[in-house]
């Protein structure tokens, strides 16, 4: 139901130089509700995603923070949360990885596939080539019908005995309709390759709500999609959230798409989360208070004619400077808008992220002063 | 003007066998019905549709690398529809084909610069000092840094592929370019940059593209005409700024840019009517019955709407002009009021 992520980093290695394609990562999803996680590629959204479930595969990977889920009955899977798995040696961190990875594997091991549901972004590398779509969707259904069978108890499952294998096909069938396929037949007969990237898309999302997950994690669910079939994942998954509050984490660079599906969105640059908060607030271009970085994306948002949104900010996931926001280089308002005193500030610390409006957060120097004069009594 | 593509009544059938319980079936797909249009020089003509209603394979066989199971394409007044791979070669510097996924036509084993100069090959350079030179005016052509040229493509990124694809195909100096989803699945920011990347080309080279693509903003933005297909047929061809002020055209045209609209706006807006908007086949039909009358109709909203006439029914539906330049295969193409009388 609910994930709270706390502080979570990751680190890439190279020689004796440490970067972070994810620093210190926190947020809270709550029941029925839907985050959106969205930056440009190369920002490090996917494997932070990736890392929540514990599938990356960089290294060392995850560092520092912990990862805890809790479930519809109230009860609370920690997942990450392995510092003492990692020795920092002059600065550099050593972590015992096998042991690692055996640990966060038994611990995902009863939520993935079963509570949580994980969609990944090339959807033909998640359905097996060898099998028939038919075969790879009735194993997820059927493992779910399994599950209502033992609910059932011997006189449910004695008069259900006969047409096992029809009512799951059904139910199959009633999942692809719902992902809007004409030819729902032809599809369960096919083989992934004879898919389009589109249809291989919604077979995954196909399988992943089979297991009527609680919680759903969709990393680029529009590519392949044409905008009907955008408009129509939009529904579904309005629908999904009223009917099993269902709630879970959409990361895309699909500004528009995820603005219409979430409930919060989190803005993702060179590894650092910069802006978090309620969806409507961080898109809507009437919103006074934006981080700079924000305020680039939506200028690509909204222009509705071609022309070009300005310089592009710079991601500075391996020459991030010492101190000072690392930003700063390529941040219109670093460069254009703030005097010399101000500028001085940037310079000198990493902004904090300051309260603009409830659950509203920005890391920024600029909001940081007007904080300050408030409490100065401004 | 004389256009340098013409389409006549093109079609083609896939046959599809597949196997199961130890039988082989067979059925045939019609990927695309019967299609015409024509493409004039320095022209930016865009084919969307959905997923699946044959834009790809039609501009497979503008280039020769599928057969066409009936009707005719004539480059610059010569049909090609029957020639071999090797007639065909000396034409491949007209026309040439941008593929949707740009990892997939570049090949792993071979550096960025071994690939140019593949496609230099092929152009007939063969003096190294010429090649180096070409090779040269093409980076910079597409504004791909010269680091890139020692890369092999899995270092590349999305942008970066598309550019050096983009290149090679340039080395044969077409005339004419097929761009199949040419900004899909890519960075919003690199969008952007590639498709002032292509419009500059347009622009600098005279090239004649057509734009296949389901990204709806883009083309409205982009082309100067706009074809719009839909299980294999032509439904509607839109002229430049025609588009919606005339307050005609196709349903599905309608859903399509319904669709588009409203992903695009800034307010949260209520999805739950766009049900009836998306089409959704009417409980026990399928395409394959569509045989006799609109095939579109299952589909359609407005058919509905004014009683199920049985002129949908029966007859087929043609194109109908409802303002200059703009065709729509509809027999109800007014979408404001339709006087029309349910028989």
């Amino acid at each position: 139901m609910d994930l709270m992520v706390e502080g979570v980093s990751i680190a890439l290695q190279r020689g004796e130089e440490l970067a972070y394609p994810a620093r210190r990562i926190s947020f809270t999803v709550k029941p029925g509700e839907f985050l959106g996680l969205v930056g440009e590629s190369g920002s490090g959204k996917s494997l932070t995603m990736l890392a929540l479930l514990g599938l990356e595969s960089c290294s060392p990977g995850v560092v520092e923070g912990r990862v805890r889920y809790r479930s519809e009955q109230g009860q609370l899977y920690p997942l990450e949360g392995l510092s003492h798995y990692v020795r920092w040696h002059g600065g550099l961190p050593r972590k015992r990885t096998a042991a690692w990875q055996r640990t966060v594997y038994r611990r995902m091991k009863p939520l993935l596939g079963r509570r949580i549901a994980i969609i990944l972004q090339d959807a033909h590398k998640t359905l097996n080539p060898f099998l028939r779509i038919e075969d790879q969707l009735l194993e997820m259904v059927a493992r779910q019908g399994r599950a209502d069978a033992e609910k059932a108890g011997w006189w449910g499952r004695w008069r259900q005995r006969r047409s096992i294998h029809q009512q799951l096909r059904q139910e199959a069938l009633r999942l692809l309709k719902a992902l809007h396929f004409r030819d729902p037949e032809r599809v369960l007969r096919a083989y992934p390759h004879q898919l389009s990237g589109g249809m291989a898309q919604r077979v995954s999302l196909a399988l992943a709500l089979a297991s009527r997950p609680e919680f759903i994690i969709l990393d680029e669910p529009t590519t392949g999609l044409d905008v009907t079939l955008q408009a129509a994942l939009v529904d579904l998954i309005r629908q999904l959230k009223q009917e099993r509050r269902l709630s879970g984490i959409i990361v895309s660079h699909d500004l528009m798409f995820v603005g219409k599906v979430t409930e919060r969105m989190a803005i993702m640059f060179s590894g650092e989360l910069w802006e978090i908060g309620p969806t409507h607030n961080v898109i809507h271009p009437d919103f006074p208070w934006k981080h700079p970085y924000t305020s680039y994306l939506l200028s690509f948002a909204r222009q509705k004619r071609r022309g070009s949104a300005g310089p592009a900010f710079q991601n500075v996931l391996w020459q991030r400077p010492k101190q000072g926001c690392p930003l700063r280089k390529s941040c219109p308002v670093y460069l254009h808008q703030l005097d010399m005193e101000q500028r001085r500030q940037c310079d000198s610390a990493d902004p904090s992220p300051v309260p603009v409006f409830p659950e509203h957060y920005i890391r920024c120097w600029q909001y940081a002063w007007e904080e300050q004069k408030h409490a100065a009594g401004y | 003007m004389q256009p340098v593509i013409e389409v006549q009544n093109l079609s083609k059938n896939f046959t599809i066998r597949y196997r199961e319980d130890w039988r082989v079936y067979t059925y045939s797909k019609q990927a695309v019905r019967n299609v015409s249009f024509s493409v004039f020089p320095g022209e930016i003509l865009a084919i969307v549709g959905e997923s699946g209603s044959g834009k790809t394979t039609l501009g497979k066989m503008m280039v020769n690398l599928v057969r066409p199971s009936s009707g005719q394409i004539l480059l610059n007044g010569q049909p090609v529809q029957r020639l071999s791979q090797r007639r065909f070669q000396p034409l491949r510097h007209l026309i040439q084909m941008v593929f949707q996924n740009p990892y997939a036509s570049l090949n792993p084993m071979m550096t960025v610069r071994e690939h140019l100069e593949e496609a230099l090959r092929l152009a007939d350079v063969t003096d190294p000092h010429a090649i180096e030179q070409e090779i040269q005016q093409l980076t910079q052509l597409v504004k791909l840094s010269p680091q890139v040229l020692t890369e092999y493509p899995d270092q590349l990124s999305g942008g970066e592929c598309r550019r050096v694809n983009l290149a090679r195909i340039l080395a044969r100096r077409p005339r004419i370019l097929i761009l199949d989803e040419p900004v899909a699945s890519l960075d919003f920011a690199i969008k952007q940059i590639i498709v002032d990347l292509l419009l500059e080309l347009h622009q600098k080279l005279g090239l004649t593209y057509i734009w296949i693509s389901h990204d709806l903003e883009i083309v409205q933005a982009v082309a100067h005409r706009i074809l719009v297909m839909f299980d294999g047929e032509i439904l509607e061809e839109i002229p430049r700024d025609g588009s919606r002020r005339d307050g005609c055209g196709h349903p599905y045209t309608e859903i399509l840019f319904t669709a588009a609209h409203r992903l695009h706006t800034w307010e949260q807006e209520d999805f739950s009517t766009l049900g009836a908007v998306l089409p959704q086949p009417t409980a026990g039909t399928t395409m394959a019955s569509r045989e006799r009358g609109c095939r579109f109709r299952s589909f359609c909203q407005r058919y509905r709407t004014i009683g199920r006439p049985k002129l949908c029914r029966e007859t087929p539906p043609r194109f109908k002009t409802v303002s200059q330049n703009h065709l729509v295969r509809c027999h109800f193409p007014w979408i404001e009021n339709p006087e029309v009388t349910p028989k």
